[in-house]
């Protein structure tokens, strides 16, 4: 018996070694949360192109992406922001566009906001559905949790300046302020775009509707740009996965994933 | 004391003894008593008269239905499953065991101390107080009521000062009289004792012996005792229940022999009766 | 040898849970010092995007959110106890009891899950208000501590010495005065325990109410507003947190550790005093 324990090993040891592919070093991606799921998407149908490449998606938020990007430790960062002016030197395209959609209860008879009656209501303000033509009720404000990309987008397009009410509800995903605005006809929410569905209600903005068409116009301004950077014009593995991004096969991808596409596609 | 007492004896196979005494007045009265736990018979066709502020004693062997014919008469047995009583049994007249009847003023009359002092583990005020509150006696009233209970049995000198103290950190003695002051406190006219001295120093059974007399003054008592000398000493009328007679027969719960306790210790009408005070079974 | 062995395994219990209180002490006493002990613990502000770390409406909301846990629970618990061990007929002190441990077994998050598809909706409707809300927790960790409550309460129930309530009847007390004035508070000290060990596992809930309690950070001004606990802000932020944000939460944590331990230690003495 215990002479073959260290064949047993050997042999374990051998077939592990065989299953290390032989490949390129990994593009290592990363940055902004918000955008990661859509990138991991993006490199798991990249994969099944070029399965010699292999694409390592990381997290960390925009900013330390945008950095590791500066310093070489990345190859391509992730932003859900616009470059500062002291990272505009840096290459970037804008892949995607996340719209950010107000949602209401359909049956709530308010349709419509002006930016500053969304400021006022999320400022606590306005507090009853009766100041916008709605009914005699109180407004459930939600919100989503402080370190979310979608709140930091908000608070940045809408709020200016001013602070969400502490009074508001707080919910940790997308899915869940949608859910709890399908159920609560008083309430009012915010969420990507493209996760609107047949339980909630997407509020014009200004008189503009939230759609695809009126955020690749720019009629719409509640959006986020999705960009990939890179430090110096991308090459290699690096710009082979961004041109999938920006194909029409990546681009059609994304916009099933909900996105909305991005200025330079 | 004595009395003058006179024997009916009626004579059939399934037959009754009635015990009477013309002169005594009978508080507690039961006539053709059955009482089954479940199939078991516990006691057999008891008939006898429990005599107004007498102190009646109840001696058998054990296990030959003392305590159960004792818990006849607050209806105590109720709250055994399966306990079924028949025939009659009544109180100044009126039946115990009429259904319409309220079994809790039965047993405001009807009181009773156990084998064990069971001080409620409250302070000796409390102790006293829980019956006149449940009954719906007004709180200032309780002060006198705790009082007079203390001093009824002896032990208002000693406790007075502290009330509020638990009782249950009394001593074994002064437990057992708490427990019989508790019972006085709701103001019966009968006091059921069921073998209340037996967890008793010698020193504090001759207290409560002693107050039983000064308390046969005001109440009826009936005492289940397996001391002889006691029932000697305290009672008045002494009832012998019998387990088996003395062909080995079960005979449990039978009421053997009904007299003045001068009467059955001196005089007693059966070898069997005899045999058992004298201590050749028991 | 098996001695050794023994104290070594018994040993590492005790150092985890030193390892785990020197944790977090060690990430949440600085940020404490750094606030100041009393801007923490009573600051109305929770904006750690600002740089404000003040947890008072937190510590409001655990203590409103557990206290209606107690009144609602504690009671129920208490009267479900007394109709399993007085007036219940076996056969369905057969079925009540294993059905009441089963309402332990169910985890948290099934507890969360359900109060959020069933009672917040309820209280958004009759009520008004969002229906995520100190009362939604409140009912949700209600039904939780029941098993608890129930089964201590009858525990010292059916431990009472029978003397106590045959004395009881033979005083001519009815069946419910008997329980109410002699059985009860002869109990005491077993349901004491039974209400701080059920307020101690309330207060420790995270999974279940993070749910339903609408997580505002301000603080609530009746039973129908959205609330954080000390647990639900730990449990929402920890994701993200970083710095002084998840010192923070650590030293939210050390808030709860204390809580908690107090209210072991009361629980124990109170025990120990029969």
């Amino acid at each position: 018996m215990k002479k073959i324990l260290p064949l047993i090993f050997t042999a374990l040891a051998v077939i592990f070694a065989g299953c290390a592919k032989e490949h390129h070093e990994a593009v290592i991606v990363a940055g902004s949360t918000s955008v990661q799921p859509y990138a991991e998407v993006l490199a798991e149908a990249f994969a099944h192109i070029r399965p010699d490449i292999l694409v390592d998606i990381q997290g960390g938020g925009s900013s330390a992406g945008i950095m590791a990007v500066d310093t070489s430790v990345a190859d391509i960062g992730m932003s859900s922001r616009l470059l500062k002016d002291s990272e505009k030197w840096m290459w970037h395209v804008e892949f995607a566009r996340d719209g950010l959609a107000i949602i209401l209860h359909p049956d709530n008879p308010v349709e419509n906001f002006t930016i500053e009656q969304l400021r006022g209501i999320y400022a606590a303000e306005i507090t009853n559905w009766k100041d916008l033509g709605g009914k005699d009720a109180r407004i459930h404000v939600i919100t989503r949790e402080e370190g979310s990309g979608t709140r930091a987008a908000f608070e940045e397009l809408v709020m200016d300046g001013k602070f969400i009410t502490p009074r508001a509800i707080v919910q940790a995903s997308n899915g869940a302020v949608r859910q709890l605005v399908s159920n609560d006809k008083n309430s009012i929410g915010f969420i990507s775009l493209g996760l609107v569905d047949r339980t909630v209600k997407a509020a014009s903005l200004g008189g503009v509707a939230a759609s695809r068409e009126n955020i690749t116009d720019e009629s719409y301004s509640l959006y986020r740009p999705f960009l990939f950077i890179t430090n110096g014009a991308p090459e290699g593995d690096a710009k082979i996965f961004i041109d999938f991004a920006l194909s029409p096969e990546g681009q059609r991808i994304l916009s099933l994933e909900g996105l909305v596409e991005g200025m330079n596609p | 004391m004595k009395r003058f007492l006179r024997f009916s004896l009626k004579s059939s196979c399934c037959s009754t003894i009635i015990f009477n005494m013309p002169e005594a007045v009978a508080k507690i009265s039961t006539v053709g008593l059955n009482l089954h736990y479940g199939s078991f018979h516990a006691l057999k066709n008891v008939s006898m008269d429990i005599y107004a502020r007498q102190i009646t004693a109840i001696i058998g062997p054990s296990g030959c239905g003392k305590s159960s014919l004792l818990r006849v008469f607050n209806r105590m047995n109720d709250l055994i499953p399966g306990a079924k009583v028949t025939g009659s049994v009544t109180i100044d007249g009126s039946d115990v065991y009429d259904k319409t009847s309220d079994v809790t003023e039965l047993r405001k009359r009807v009181g009773m101390v156990f084998q064990k002092p069971n001080v409620f583990p409250a302070s000796v005020y409390e102790n006293i107080s829980i019956g006149p509150k449940n009954h719906g006696v007004a709180k200032n009233e309780w002060d006198k009521i705790v009082e007079r209970s203390l001093r009824q049995v002896a032990l208002w000198d000693e406790l007075k000062d502290g009330l509020k103290k638990p009782g249950q950190g009394l001593s074994l003695g002064q437990q057992q009289r708490l427990c019989i002051a508790r019972a006085l406190a709701v103001e019966p006219d009968v006091i059921l004792m069921d073998e209340s001295c037996s967890a008793l120093d010698p020193e504090s059974t001759m207290k409560i012996e002693d107050l039983m007399n000064v308390l046969a003054e005001l109440y009826t008592i009936v005492i289940v005792t397996h001391n002889m000398e006691q029932a000697l000493r305290v009672s008045d009328y002494a009832a012998f229940i019998m387990l088996a007679d003395g062909d080995g027969e079960n005979k449990a719960g039978t009421l053997f022999e009904y007299a003045p306790t001068i009467d059955l210790f001196s005089n007693p009408k059966h070898k069997y009766t005899e045999d058992y005070i004298t201590g050749r079974f028991g | 040898m098996s001695k050794y062995v023994f104290f070594i395994l018994a040993l590492s219990s005790i150092s985890a849970l030193a390892l785990i209180t020197i944790f977090i002490i060690s990430r949440g006493a600085p940020i404490i010092g750094e606030v100041g002990f009393f801007d923490f613990v009573f600051g109305m502000t929770w904006a750690p995007g600002r740089g404000e770390y003040g947890i008072f409406p937190m510590i409001v909301g655990s203590v409103t959110v557990t206290l209606g846990a107690a009144a609602l629970g504690v009671p129920i618990g208490i009267c479900c106890s007394i109709f399993m061990t007085e007036f219940a007929p076996a056969a369905l002190r057969n079925f009540f009891r294993p059905a009441i441990q089963l309402l332990a077994g169910i985890p948290s998050v099934v507890y969360g899950f359900w109060g959020l598809i069933f009672i917040v909706p309820l209280i958004r409707e009759y009520l008004g208000g969002p229906g995520l809300s100190i009362l939604a927790g409140a009912v949700i960790l209600a039904i939780m501590i029941l098993p608890t409550v129930i089964s201590i309460t009858e525990v010292s129930i059916l431990a009472l010495p029978p003397e106590y309530k045959a004395g009881a009847m033979a005083l001519g007390l009815n069946h419910w005065q008997a329980i109410k004035t002699v059985l009860l508070p002869a109990a005491k000290s077993g349901i004491v325990a039974a209400v701080i060990l059920g307020i101690g596992r309330a207060i420790g809930e995270t999974m279940a109410v993070i749910m339903v309690l609408g997580n505002a950070v301000a603080l609530p001004q009746s039973i129908l507003d959205p609330v954080r606990t000390l647990t639900t802000n730990i449990g929402i932020e920890m994701g993200y947190a970083s710095g002084t944000q998840s010192q923070a939460l650590f030293a939210t944590g050390i808030v709860l550790f204390a809580v908690i331990m107090l209210l072991n230690a009361a629980a124990q003495f109170i025990t120990r005093k029969k």
